[in-house]
C-alpha cells in the first residue's frame, strides 16, 4: 500500500503546499492514468494512432491550398517549401491545443472519481500532458518522411532543438491548462470558452506564417507567447536561419512564470474541488 | 497504545444559496459577475447564503483493530465525515489523525472505465485505491478467482453486466491490505449469494486485526460486522457505544409509532380538507411521511373502472434506494372513507401473496374487483414494511391518493338506488 508516513493529519489547510515527495510516491498513478487516457483514445478507432499523424497532414494539406496557394503566404524564405513548413508549425501547435485542452478537462472528465478517492489533484492534468507527447511523436516521424520527400536536409542545431521546444510546449500548455483545470471546476464556461481561445491564439501564433510576417519591433512580444517561441525557434534552427535566443530565453521565462500561476492559483482552490465540482 | 484514529472538534460547514430555486452545483462567471455589479465592495452575496453544517464538532476515537461504525439517516453528516477521514474533503475546524496506512471504498468500482477490459480495470483500479503495480500483479490471480469472471477478463467492462461489474469491482477492493479500512455501504452489492460472500470476506479483514470505519443503512450489518458504533444526527454525535445499543438507540429514534395509536384530530371539516390538499401532491414528492426511507413509495397512479366494472386498478412503485433485495416485504394499501373510518385494507400478507423488492424501481399492480362502496370520496393510505412485524417500517403515506365511487345505477334497474346505509352495497335478492 502507497503511504506517506504511517500517521496522517487531517486539518484545515493541510494540504496546501505542493509536496513533491507526495508526487514522487503517486507516480504508478500518474502512469496509470496517462496509460488510460491513451488506451481509451484510440479504441473504437479504426486509424487508431493514424489520427495523430493524419490531423496535422490535412490540415497542412487545407493551409497550403488556402494560405500558400490562394492567399500567398510563403514560408519566408524560398529554400523551404511550405508544406513542410506548416506540417512542422501545426505538429507543434496540435500537441499545444491538444495538450492545453485535455488538461483543462482533465478535472471535470476525472470528476466521478476526484469526489470519491483521494490523490494529489495534480496528477490528472499532469498526466493528460502523457497524450499529446505521445501523439507527436507519431506526428514527428512523418515530418522526417516529409523531409526526404522534398530532400531537405535539416541542421542540426534544428533537430538538437526539437526536444527542448516540445519541453518548452508542454510546460506551457500546462501551466495554463492547470490554471484553466482549477477554474474549470468552479466556472464551466471554461469549457465552452476554451475553443474560441485556442483559435484566437493560433493566428497570432507564427505556426503557418513565419515570425518575421510581424513588424520587427512588435516581434519580441510575440515571443511572450511560448508557442511562438518553441515553433519558431525550431523552424530557424532546422531550415538554418538565425535562432533569435533573447526572444526563446522570453518564451522560457513567461512558460514558466505561466506555470508558476498555474500551480499557485490550483493549490489554492484545490481543498474545495471535490466540494463543488 | 495510540488510538488508529483519533477526531477531534471535527465541523465542515457549507454555504447553501437562496438566489434561485434551481441553484445548480457551481457558479458560472456570470453569477459572479452579476455579484460583483450588484454589490461592488464585496460581502454582498454573503446575505443570499446560510450556512449549513454538514457535521458539527464531532469528537471520537477508534482502537487500533477495532470495526466500528456509523449510523444515521440521511443528511446525518455520515458520508461528509467520511469524506473527510478519506482527505476528499477537508474539515471547516478540527483535526484527524490517522495512525496507520489508509484505503477508502467510498464506492465500488471507483474509475472503472467502459472501454477497458476488466484486466486493465483491474490494474488501473487498483493503483487508484492505492495498491502498486507489483502488489496488484501478485495479487491478480486472486482477485479474477475471487470475482467469478475469468471468461470475461479481455472483454471492456461496458459490455458487462452490472453483476459482473460489481462482482470485479468488490474483488478488486476486498484485496487491498490496509492497516486502516474506511467503508462506505459497500456490502450491499449483487446477488445474495455474493453478498455473503462479501459479507464473509468483510468479517475476515475485521478479524485480522485491521482497523474499520463502516458507513450503512443495514443496521444488521453493523451489528454483524462492528464492535462500536456512533449514531449522528443533523452532523452531530448522538451517542457512541457498543454497536447493538447504538442500533437500538437509532430505531427507537427514528421510526415512526404503530398506525393504530396516532391520535385523530377533532374537526371533521378541517381533516376533509387537508385531506384533499394532502392527495393532490404526488405521492413521490410528500414530505410528510414517516418510515426509514430506505424503500419509498415514488409513484401512485388509481384507474378507477367503479362506474363500469366496478374495478379499481392501483399502480405503484416502491423504490429501493439500497442496494440489496428485501424478501417478502410487507405492502398494505389501506382505505378510509372521508369521515375517517377504516373501510378496508389491501395486504399482501393476506392473500398469500410474497413480493420481493429489487434494488431500484419497483413496480407493482394492486387490483381490487367488485368494489360495493357506497358513494363518496375514499382515501388511500399506503405502507410498506421490511417484514410482518413492523421491524423497520419503510415508508408510510397517509391519503396519498383518494377515488370516487359515483352514483351509479349499482343493481342494474334502470335507476339509481336511494342510499340509506353508510358503508356498503350488498349483493342481495328476495326469494318468495
Amino acid at each position: 500500500m502507497r503511504s506517506l508516513t504511517n500517521e496522517t493529519t487531517i486539518s484545515p489547510g493541510s494540504q496546501s503546499s505542493v509536496s513533491l515527495r507526495e508526487l514522487w510516491l503517486y507516480r504508478e498513478l500518474f502512469y496509470f492514468f496517462a496509460w488510460r487516457d491513451i488506451k481509451v483514445r484510440y479504441k473504437q478507432t479504426v486509424l487508431g494512432v493514424g489520427w495523430a499523424v493524419l490531423q496535422p497532414l490535412l490540415a497542412a494539406g487545407i493551409f497550403t491550398l488556402f494560405f500558400n496557394r490562394v492567399a500567398g503566404i510563403n514560408s519566408g524564405a524560398a529554400n523551404i517549401p511550405y508544406p513542410v513548413f506548416a506540417y512542422l508549425g501545426l505538429m507543434y501547435w496540435n500537441c499545444f491545443s491538444s495538450g492545453l485542452s485535455n488538461i483543462s478537462n482533465s478535472l471535470v472528465g476525472n470528476q466521478g472519481i476526484i469526489t470519491k478517492i483521494y490523490f494529489p489533484r495534480l496528477i490528472p492534468p499532469l498526466s493528460a500532458t502523457a497524450l499529446s507527447i505521445v501523439d507527436f511523436f507519431f506526428a514527428s516521424m512523418i515530418f522526417f518522411v516529409l523531409l526526404a520527400a522534398f530532400t531537405i536536409m535539416p541542421h542540426l542545431l534544428g533537430l538538437l532543438l526539437m526536444i527542448p521546444s516540445l519541453l518548452l510546449i508542454v510546460v506551457s500548455a500546462a501551466g495554463i491548462g492547470i490554471f484553466f483545470a482549477a477554474l474549470n471546476v468552479k466556472y464551466r464556461d471554461v469549457r465552452s470558452a476554451l475553443p474560441f481561445i485556442i483559435q484566437i491564439t493560433f493566428f497570432m501564433t507564427p505556426v503557418i506564417y513565419p515570425i518575421s510576417m510581424i513588424p520587427e519591433r512588435f516581434q519580441i512580444f510575440a515571443y511572450l507567447n511560448p508557442a511562438a517561441g518553441a515553433i519558431s525557434s525550431v523552424k530557424a534552427g532546422l531550415f538554418d536561419q538565425p535562432v533569435n535566443w533573447i526572444g526563446l530565453l522570453i518564451s522560457w521565462v513567461s512558460a514558466a512564470v505561466m506555470l508558476a500561476i498555474g500551480v499557485w492559483y490550483f493549490k489554492r482552490t484545490e481543498k474545495n474541488f471535490a466540494d463543488i465540482i | 497504545m495510540k488510538p488508529a484514529i483519533e477526531v477531534s472538534g471535527l465541523s465542515k460547514s457549507y454555504r447553501i444559496s437562496h438566489q434561485t430555486e434551481m441553484q445548480a452545483d457551481y457558479n458560472t462567471l456570470k453569477d459572479d459577475f452579476a455579484n460583483l455589479i450588484k454589490k461592488p465592495f464585496g460581502g454582498g452575496a454573503e446575505d443570499e447564503h446560510e450556512t449549513f453544517w454538514a457535521l458539527k464538532d464531532v469528537s471520537f476515537e477508534i482502537k487500533r483493530g477495532e470495526a466500528f461504525g456509523i449510523i444515521g439517516k440521511n443528511g446525518s453528516g455520515k458520508s461528509t465525515l467520511l469524506k473527510i477521514l478519506s482527505r476528499i474533503v477537508e474539515p471547516t475546524t478540527g483535526e484527524v489523525r490517522l495512525d496507520g496506512r489508509v484505503a477508502s471504498l467510498l464506492e465500488v468500482g471507483t474509475g472503472f472505465h467502459p472501454e477497458l477490459t476488466g484486466r486493465e480495470n483491474v490494474f488501473f483500479n487498483g493503483s487508484m485505491l492505492g495498491m502498486s503495480r507489483q502488489e496488484i500483479r501478485k495479487k491478480f490471480n486472486e482477485i479474477v478467482d475471487f470475482s467469478g469472471i475469468e471468461k470475461f477478463l479481455d472483454t471492456p467492462v461496458k459490455f458487462y453486466s452490472s453483476g459482473m461489474y460489481v462482482r470485479l469491482a468488490f474483488a478488486v477492493a476486498a484485496h487491498l491490505d490496509p492497516e486502516i479500512l474506511i467503508l462506505d455501504e459497500v456490502l450491499a452489492v449483487g446477488d445474495a449469494q455474493f453478498q455473503k460472500k462479501s459479507l464473509d470476506k468483510m468479517m475476515s479483514i475485521a478479524k485480522s486485526g485491521r482497523t474499520i470505519v463502516f458507513v450503512s443503512h443495514g443496521l444488521d450489518a453493523v451489528e454483524e460486522l462492528c464492535d462500536r458504533a456512533m449514531f449522528l444526527q443533523n452532523g452531530k454525535v448522538k451517542m457512541i457505544g457498543e454497536s447493538g445499543e447504538v442500533v437500538n438507540k437509532y430505531l427507537d429514534a427514528t421510526m415512526p409509532k404503530q398506525p393504530e395509536t396516532e391520535d385523530q384530530p377533532k374537526d371533521v371539516s378541517k381533516v376533509i380538507s387537508n385531506k384533499k390538499q394532502a392527495t393532490k401532491i404526488p405521492v413521490g414528492e410528500r414530505r410528510d411521511r414517516e418510515g426509514s426511507g430506505r424503500v419509498v413509495f415514488s409513484r401512485l397512479k388509481i384507474h378507477n373502472d367503479i362506474e363500469g366494472e366496478r374495478k379499481l386498478k392501483i399502480e405503484l412503485v416502491l423504490k429501493n434506494k439500497t442496494k440489496r433485495r428485501f424478501e417478502n416485504h410487507k405492502l398494505s394499501i389501506d382505505i378510509f372513507d372521508s369521515d375517517g373510518n377504516y373501510v378496508s385494507n389491501c395486504l399482501n400478507y393476506t392473500t398469500g401473496r410474497r413480493i420481493d423488492l429489487q434494488p431500484g424501481d419497483n413496480k407493482i399492480i394492486v387490483n381490487i374487483s367488485g368494489i360495493n362502496f357506497v358513494p363518496g370520496t375514499y382515501y388511500i393510505n399506503c405502507f410498506a414494511a421490511k417484514d410482518f412485524d413492523n421491524s423497520e417500517i419503510f415508508d408510510w403515506v397517509q391519503d396519498a391518493g383518494s377515488f370516487v365511487v359515483p352514483l351509479t345505477d349499482y343493481y342494474r334497474t334502470g335507476s339509481t338506488p336511494r342510499i340509506i346505509a353508510k358503508f356498503v352495497y350488498l349483493d342481495y335478492d328476495y326469494e318468495t
